[in-house]
């Protein structure tokens, strides 16, 4: 018994402290991603200390290109979040984070445009129409969309959607790289995410509220659409908000679909940057440790981590508010 | 209601001056199969218009099923075959071009365990309603009292309607609460699979008090293992064995001059 009592304890100890390292692992990625964006706005201060100055052909480059920000990292904090241009790596810096929000907003939006209704319509078909024999192939057919690699949804978005789209829709107006083809792939990608995970809840919901609207004289659209989806709600948003993660996330097919050119524009036509696509550019040039260009890096980075994570506090209190529990 | 719909179902007789005891629905040799397991096996019975028709026997002999196949339920589950014809006002529920979804509104439902929606208690009755009819707000909220206060609930929830859900009120409230849903789209039929058998005694007899007040304007058929409930309540019971009706008449024949050996077994309790 004692020797029971002990590997109990010791087990006890073991996952107590897999938790504890994942909690760890979180708040040293927080931590690191904090600290080098505090290093990004402090180039003001950098650029004007001399003694860095003369061993950083950076921080020189910085002090030419912008005079007026040195030694006011306040201004550059301004700049950051309300000007609208985004040039870090020419010569004429610009640090205007927002056209890089705006190419992610824009993306992101397009696809959860058609992520949303379309896995929306899928869930409530596979989950309330379909017949068994259906669902079973159907189901995971869908859910191989998620497993093809993205590097392949960006060649698809950028010779194949692009291409169709100029030839058939939009002609010359359409830029080679441009948000909306990016936009549209996105969502064919994330719509398994949506339409799997709505299905699973929108099954979960008890058969018992399904007869009782049924004894009501209720059609099976009116108990799709007036108990099963309001009762899955909660499931349904977080999908939902799953799936906007993944988009804003998304960085390989819109790097390679909406281009690299930091554009302040809501015009799906055109060349956009988004936040993830700048970083790519960035990482794949040699950016040295501590440069300018390093350090933008993190900024917009930590930028990413605060909008995804802002937006997943926020969805999990609306839902709270308005769904059905019915456990 | 589509017009149409409606001028079809509804024969020229109003039900409601229809004398009470005449039959309103008619079962006609009723066979019903789960896949290949026969449920039932050929029940005729007739169900008397606003009395309370009791329908009584062991588990697993077809009680469900029979009031299930009255309002065309019993469809909605995968693999079910029916044979036979249910009569209501004469029309065959089971003919060409009947409608289920009709049939339910006219043929309401109350389950065995209470299944109010996960809404509030308004919606919950409001919610057969707005399918049906586009109801202005006055009108709605008074259908909506008016089912309440039949379900003898309103005094309970009146305070918030529209604040508390309907998976909030106790056992009992939940199944008047069914009750009500039931009634805000007045059906001329209330079915009752053993609505009381989640309830605790005073539940039960505000129910079975309730369904007491109901038969001046509907006809009631409630499944229930209870005999002394079905004595207590019901005008005529139904006695079903195995998938066939073993004997069917007023309730204090059956209860105390049954015809069948095999009934009379059962309701003293001498049958397994
Ligand atoms: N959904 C179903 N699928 C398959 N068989 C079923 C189903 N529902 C009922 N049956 C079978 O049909 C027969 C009659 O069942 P039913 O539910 O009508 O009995 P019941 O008299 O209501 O029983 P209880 O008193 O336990 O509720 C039983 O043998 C049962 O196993
Ligand atoms: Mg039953």
């Amino acid at each position: 018994m004692g020797r029971g009592r002990r590997a109990e304890r010791w087990l006890e100890r073991a996952l107590a402290a897999s938790a504890l390292l994942s909690v760890v692992v979180t708040v040293a990625i927080v931590a690191a991603l904090a600290f080098e964006t505090v290093q990004f706005f402090r180039l003001p201060l950098d650029a004007a200390n001399p003694r860095l100055v003369s061993v950083r052909a950076d921080l020189q480059r910085f002090r030419e290109a912008r005079p007026d920000l040195v030694g006011r990292p306040r201004e550059l904090v301004r700049e950051f979040f309300t000007e609208t241009t985004w040039s870090p790596l020419y010569s004429n810096k610009r640090f205007g984070v927002l056209p890089l929000v705006a190419g992610t907003v824009l993306t992101s939006t397009i696809a959860l445009g058609v992520a949303v209704p379309l896995g929306l319509l899928a869930a409530v078909y596979l989950s309330e129409f379909a017949p068994d024999s259906v669902r079973a192939r159907v189901k995971p057919a869908l859910e191989v969309l998620a497993g093809i690699p993205t590097i392949v949804y960006g060649y698809f978005a950028l010779t194949f959607v692009t291409p169709f789209l100029q030839d058939h829709v939009f002609g010359s107006a359409l830029a080679g790289q441009n948000a909306l083809s990016a936009g549209l792939v996105m969502g064919i990608m994330i719509l398994p995410l949506v339409s799997s995970l709505s299905e699973d809840v929108m099954r979960a919901v008890p058969l018992d509220l399904r007869y009782g609207a049924y004894a009501l004289g209720a059609t099976r659209m009116e108990v799709a659409v007036r108990v099963v989806v309001p009762a899955a709600l909660s499931g349904i948003a977080a999908a939902c908000v799953l799936a906007l993660s993944r988009a804003v996330g998304e960085t390989m097919i819109v790097a390679l679909a909406a281009g690299q050119s930091p554009n302040w524009t809501a015009n799906p036509l055109e060349t956009v940057e988004t936040i993830t696509a700048f970083i790519v550019q960035v990482s794949l040039g040699d950016t040295p440790y501590g440069s300018v260009e390093y350090r933008t890096l993190f900024a917009v980075g930590m930028l990413l981590f605060a909008g995804t994570f802002v937006m997943n506090v926020l969805s999990v209190r609306v839902v709270q508010r308005f769904r059905e529990r019915y456990l | 209601m589509d017009a149409a719909v409606e001028a079809r179902l509804r024969p020229e007789v109003v039900h409601r001056g229809v004398a009470p005891g005449i039959p309103v629905l008619g079962v006609e040799d009723l066979r019903v199969w789960y896949g290949a397991q026969p449920a039932l096996r050929g029940v005729t019975l007739e169900i008397p218009e606003r009395r309370i028709t009791a329908v009584i026997g062991p588990s697993g002999c077809g009680k469900s099923t029979l009031v299930r196949a009255i309002n065309r339920m019993n469809e909605l589950i995968p693999g079910v075959r029916t044979e036979g014809r249910v009569l209501f006002r004469g029309q065959d529920l089971y003919g060409p071009g009947v409608d289920p979804v009709e049939v339910r509104l006219r043929i309401g439902m109350v389950f065995q365990k209470p299944n109010p929606f996960p809404k509030s208690v308004y919606e919950n009755v409001a919610f057969g309603l707005r399918l049906h009819r586009r109801l202005g707000r006055r009108e709605l909220d008074e259908r909506v009292e008016r089912a309440l206060r039949q379900a003898a609930l309103w005094d309970e929830v009146k305070d918030d309607l529209h604040r508390k859900s309907g998976l909030e009120l106790s056992g009992g409230q939940q199944q008047r609460l069914c009750i009500a849903r039931a009634l805000a789209v007045e059906p001329e039929v209330l079915l009752l699979d053993e609505p009381c058998s989640a309830l605790d005694p005073i539940s039960t007899a505000r129910i079975e008090a309730l369904m007491e007040g109901l038969k001046r304007d509907y006809t009631l058929v409630i499944v229930t293992h209870n005999m002394q409930q079905a004595a207590r309540v019901s005008d005529f019971t139904a006695f079903l064995l195995d998938g066939e009706l073993v004997e069917f008449g007023p309730t204090e024949e059956v209860f105390t001059r049954p015809r069948d050996r095999r009934t009379e077994d059962y309701i003293t309790g001498r049958f397994g």
